[in-house]
């Protein structure tokens, strides 16, 4: 079954169907990290002791994350405008840096548990792993989507592929922003 | 028998109201406790959370928009 589709950008909405997608998807995603950033919120506000994130979480190794994240968006970006075969090759290398992320955050987990920082530790700690968590997962997602555009590349032609990294590069933005939000509130607060 | 046994619950009532000791903590935002922490936090929450579900419907709005004049 083929299903009809078309990847020139629409008179009206004034962006093509794959990017619109991209951004209803980016709406939803930004109404639940917002309710998890409200909870941040009520809970670090309502707290008679609040415990400092830069004296209990790694501020160099989130730091060097933060670097690595900033990277993958700027290569996913840089890949919009370039051709199917190039394109290919830049969404490696940020996938080759979102794993590198996922490998720093993974030390940083590792850390942690061994002096004992847990979820159960403290309500700072639950929201930290909690938000951190669903952070991780955002990542893994987009290097799947990565290696799936990487893989449809040479079938689908260059007006698509064009659309997919279009598409791409607005997410990996999404989810390095949630990343900064991220880093501001728990490690320099 | 209704009767009964709602007479038992109020004297039961009365008898856990008279007999206990523990102090009653009110709820600071049901009283309206304005210096609070819990009351502070809950205003922090729902602050952030009205931020973001208001930048998400401006979004929403400004798409609306140019819609309508593209029509």
């Amino acid at each position: 079954m083929i299903i009809p589709y078309t990847t020139d950008r629409r008179a009206d909405t004034g962006v093509t169907n794959v990017t619109m997608g991209m951004w209803l998807f980016i709406a939803s995603e930004v109404m639940l990290f917002g309710a998890l950033f409200s909870a941040y919120a009520l809970l670090s506000v309502s707290a008679i002791d609040w415990p400092s994130g830069r004296q209990t979480l790694s501020l160099p190794l989130g730091a060097v994350n933060t670097i690595v994240l900033i990277q993958v968006t700027a290569i996913a970006w840089h890949a919009r405008r370039s051709t199917a075969i190039k394109a290919r090759r830049w969404l490696m290398t940020a996938s080759a840096f979102a794993l590198a992320f996922l490998g720093l955050k993974s030390l940083e987990y590792v850390h942690e548990f061994s002096a004992g920082l847990r979820p159960a530790t403290n309500t700072f700690l639950a929201m930290y792993f909690t938000l951190t968590g669903l952070h991780a997962l955002h990542v893994i997602a987009g290097i799947a989507a990565n290696v799936w555009a990487i893989a449809g590349a040479a079938r689908v032609g260059e007006a698509m592929m064009a659309g997919r990294t279009r598409a791409l590069a607005l997410y990996w933005v999404f989810v390095d922003i949630v990343w900064l939000i991220i880093f501001g509130l728990m490690y320099l607060l | 028998m209704n009767a009964y046994r709602m007479a038992a619950g109020v004297v039961l009532t009365g008898a856990l109201c008279l007999g206990t000791e523990a102090v009653i903590y009110a709820c600071p935002i049901c009283f309206q406790i304005e210096d609070a922490h819990a009351t502070s936090g809950i205003r922090a929450g729902v602050g952030v959370l009205m931020g973001v579900t208001g930048v998400v419907l401006v979004g929403f709005a400004r798409f609306a928009t140019r819609l309508i004049r593209h029509q």
